[in-house]
């Protein structure tokens, strides 16, 4: 394997789909947060072991394409209709170019021309601190790709009920659904409870983290993390 | 479920003798081949079918004497049902129709549970079965009587047993020294006819023997003397003997359809489902308890089978075959035989009738799905009603369902009904029915929940029929939730296929291992689920029901909390009139049928069965 150094500004990987198979040797079930470092890691692995020592060109460009061919899963077209399409993005910061860039990468990583539902994980860790503008411009980019009919829910993370009502009543398009991490003991905040109900939000549970904040620590020069969903 | 069809006819028919019956098998026997045929033809490619499904719950009705502290079975099926009935009509909650009987009620959601992406659905099933019990407990309003949901009444069979009290009818449909005719369910004659043409065919009543629980004082050997030849001849020393369909037909169950969106994921299901049957039954165990005394089986499996086996002498192998085709390994009501995808596994011999799967091969029905059928089809009709006599092969399935709803198996594949827009099913019917509706709901839940799961990851539980057969042995008996070693594939992820030479596909397990996964060694049903439900956007307050409800099976599986079996022999050993020789008295299931009645109206917590487990789903 190459020791070269890896000189690229950004990196594309793809882990393929990881909820179909158990390619990671444990006789377990990973935890979420486990089995997407597992699925990169796996994936960048192999990428990296078929590198050449000296064709570098991969090693040292501003944009290094990672992706192995066998690391990756797209929608049957004449599957597509039977299908909802769920993609959450998970930007490093408050930065809508990244946010877009990231959509675009995913829908032709999918082979897909629109999304049903994005979920937006708002930057929780970002360095530049948030504000409510900043939250609202991200939305706004969102929103922008719903017009052009690229997505037709968009939705959010881990928001509580004042940050929900926030942005719900600025935002043009509501928000869809509304995903929280809830621990094993099932405790929901009633006010969270009340407000999803009367502005018609589905409030769903995940396990992710909230933010996936154990993975950032790892991974904290990743631009935008994109999982995606997709079930019929 | 298969009188449901005759019942909504409500033209009642008559039923031919069991000679006449007889003599119309072959012609009922083909032509249900072929009705199964048209319908194959008609609907095997139907895809994208919905994702339905639903549950039935088998209740009791019971009649408390408070003077006497008897509890007594109340013989009111058919009053209830009409009332029942004509309330189903007005809305859309529930459905009931008889079983086999007097004091028995069974219920399904008005409609079925229709999957949607955030599992929301999972959140009414609970409530739902609350409502339709309290339907029941509406009517009873001002009785002393209750509807309960008791898989085995542990006085089936004793003296004044129910209410109104009937003597047994040793020259009546059973023959039996203990179950009288009068609690055969009356409103239709299918089950007399059933009950008598099973003992006509066989040629001598039915007997079930159970080991009896040995306890201190329990007589060695514990032996019962009769009068009749025939039962003295058939019961054993040291068992519990039973000589009729009413002891294991009329136990109680729960039981769950799920509807598949196309014929091959039927038949994916059905054989997944297949090595999962011996874990329900085993953590679902209700029956600790048959005629009045305590078993050392828990678990009504072994009685219902032996209850309807209408097996002759030489079918069963006692006598060489000479007026007989086959010698037939099972009773008509057993485990499954054969898997649906793949004969890797297929290590039983299945008996099958040749003609019929010459038949079904030559219209281009796979050699797998033509041996199940064929195996099905070698059990001659015994019901049989005049009017049914005809059929047509194209649009009718009545000689189909006949032989089909008279196999009764631990899964039931399921084709479509001709002319309508339901898809290809399979039926869970393994489990016993536990005291509360949480528990129930929790039991339904768990099981479809594990289908989607399955279909999700592509799962493989697929190991020999032998070890099934062998699992279910292990299930039947006392305590196996805790005591209990099952055989279980070790690597279910799809693409754990690599084994190393020698390595075995599959070993035995404890149910806790089974279920809640052992640290680097299986990954457990449960954490499968959990996965499962982590991949999906479940509603928040469905999510958190649905936690409650593994939360029971996991503790289950355990052993942290009791299995519904467990419970009641405790609760009947500790009894202050227990006499530590296994009798169950008069009084002792008296006070056990009024603990089943507080606990399932909530007055009364029973903190071994659910443990602090409250539920999330009802406001």
């Amino acid at each position: 394997m190459a020791a070269a150094p890896f000189d690229a500004k950004s990196l594309l990987l793809n882990s393929g789909n990881i909820a179909k198979l158990n390619r990671f040797g444990s006789p377990n079930v990973l935890s979420p947060v486990d089995e997407i470092t597992s699925g990169l890691s796996s994936a960048f692995q192999l990428w990296l072991s078929e590198q050449s020592e000296h064709h570098d060109s991969n090693m040292h460009t501003d944009h290094a394409d990672c992706r192995h061919p066998l690391f990756t899963e797209t929608v049957e077209p004449s599957e597509r209709d039977d299908l909802l399409v769920t993609v959450k993005l998970f930007p490093s910061d408050f930065d809508t170019a990244i946010l877009k860039e990231a959509f675009t990468t995913a829908i032709q990583e999918l082979n897909v021309a629109h999304l049903d539902n994005v979920i937006l994980c708002f930057p929780f860790h970002s360095q530049t601190g948030s504000s409510l503008q900043s939250m609202k411009s991200l939305w706004k980019g969102l929103e922008d790709l719903q017009k052009r009919k690229l997505v037709t829910n968009l939705s959010v993370s881990d928001l509580d009920k004042p940050e929900l009502e926030e942005l719900y009543q600025s935002a043009e398009l509501k928000p869809f659904l509304n995903q929280i991490n809830v621990a094993s003991c099932c405790v929901i905040p009633k006010d969270l409870i009340a407000y999803t109900k009367s502005n018609d939000i589905k409030l769903v549970i995940t396990a992710d983290p909230r933010g996936l904040s154990c993975l950032w620590i790892n991974m904290s020069h990743w631009r935008c993390l994109v999982c995606v969903c997709v079930y019929m | 479920p298969d009188v449901r069809i005759e019942m909504g006819l409500l033209t009642v028919g008559t039923p031919l003798s069991w000679k006449e019956t007889k003599k119309h098998a072959h012609h009922v026997k083909k032509t249900g081949v072929q009705q199964f045929l048209s319908i194959y033809q008609r609907v095997k490619e139907r895809r994208k079918d919905a994702l339905k499904w639903g549950d039935e719950l088998e209740c009791t009705l019971v009649h408390f004497d408070h003077e006497k502290k008897q509890a007594r079975l109340l013989l009111d099926s058919p009053r209830m049902l009409e009332k029942l009935q004509d309330k189903s009509k007005e809305d859309e909650t529930s459905l009931w129709v008889p079983e086999y009987a007097a004091y028995m009620l069974e219920s399904t959601p008005g409609k079925p549970w229709v999957f949607v992406g955030d599992l929301s659905e999972f959140n009414s099933v609970e409530a739902n079965m609350k409502l339709r019990r309290q339907e029941v407990l509406k009517l009873l309003e001002g009785t002393t009587a209750s509807l309960l949901t008791v898989t085995a009444f542990p006085r089936i069979g004793c003296p004044q047993f129910t209410e109104p009290i009937c003597q047994p009818s040793p020259d009546g449909f059973s023959h039996s020294l203990f179950f009288p005719d009068e609690a055969i369910y009356p409103g239709h004659p299918r089950y007399r006819t059933l009950t008598r043409n099973i003992r006509q065919r066989r040629g001598a009543k039915v007997a079930m023997n159970l080991p009896i629980f040995r306890d201190v004082n329990t007589p060695n050997p514990f032996i019962e003397t009769w009068d009749d030849p025939d039962s003295q001849a058939a019961a054993l020393p040291d068992h519990v003997y039973m000589d009729s369909m009413g002891f294991g037909m009329g136990c109680c169950c729960v039981q769950m359809t799920f509807q598949a969106c196309s014929i091959e994921e039927a038949r994916f299901l059905y054989d997944q489902l297949i090595p999962i049957c011996p874990l329900m039954m085993c953590i679902s165990a209700a029956s600790p308890a048959f005629r009045g005394y305590l078993t050392d089986t828990d678990c009504r499996w072994p009685v219902i089978s032996g209850s309807v086996d209408g097996r002759t002498k030489q079918e069963r192998g006692l006598e060489p075959l000479t007026t007989e085709k086959f010698v037939i390994p099972k009773s008509r009501y057993g485990t499954v035989d054969s898997y649906l995808c793949t004969d890797k596994y297929n290590d039983v011999d299945v008996v099958r009738d040749e003609e019929f799967f010459e038949l079904l091969q030559a219209a281009g029905v796979d050699k797998l799905l033509a041996e199940h059928v064929a195996h099905l089809f070698i059990r001659d009709p015994v019901s049989l009603f005049q009017e049914k006599l005809d059929q047509n092969i194209e649009t009718d399935s009545d000689h189909f369902e006949n032989i089909q709803s008279t196999n009764w198996q631990s899964l039931r594949f399921k084709p479509p009904p001709p002319q309508s827009d339901i898809g290809w099913r399979v039926e869970f019917r393994v489990c016993e029915i536990q005291v509360t509706d949480f528990e129930n709901a929790a039991f339904a839940c768990f099981v479809v929940l594990l289908t989607r799961a399955i279909l999700s990851f592509g799962l493989n539980f697929y190991m020999p029929i032998s070890k099934v057969d062998e699992n279910i042995k292990v299930a039947e008996k006392r305590d196996s939730a805790r005591e209990g070693m099952f055989y279980f594939r070790r690597k279910p992820f799809p693409d754990d296929c690599e084994l190393a030479a020698g390595e075995p596909e599959y070993e035995l397990m404890t149910i806790d291992t089974i279920v809640n996964g052992k640290e680097g060694h299986f990954p457990g049903l449960i954490p499968l689920m959990n996965r499962y439900l982590d991949s999906v956007d479940v509603d928040a307050e469905t999510r958190c029901t649905i936690s409650v409800y593994l939360k029971l099976i996991q503790r289950k599986a355990s052993g942290e909390l009791m299995t519904t079996a467990r419970w009641m022999r405790e609760f009947i050993r500790s009894h202050h009139d227990y006499k530590q020789d296994s009798v169950v008295s008069e009084l002792i299931n008296y006070d056990l049928m009024c603990a089943f009645d507080r606990i399932m109206r909530g007055e009364q917590t029973c903190h071994e069965l659910v443990g602090d487990l409250a539920s999330a789903s009802i406001n």
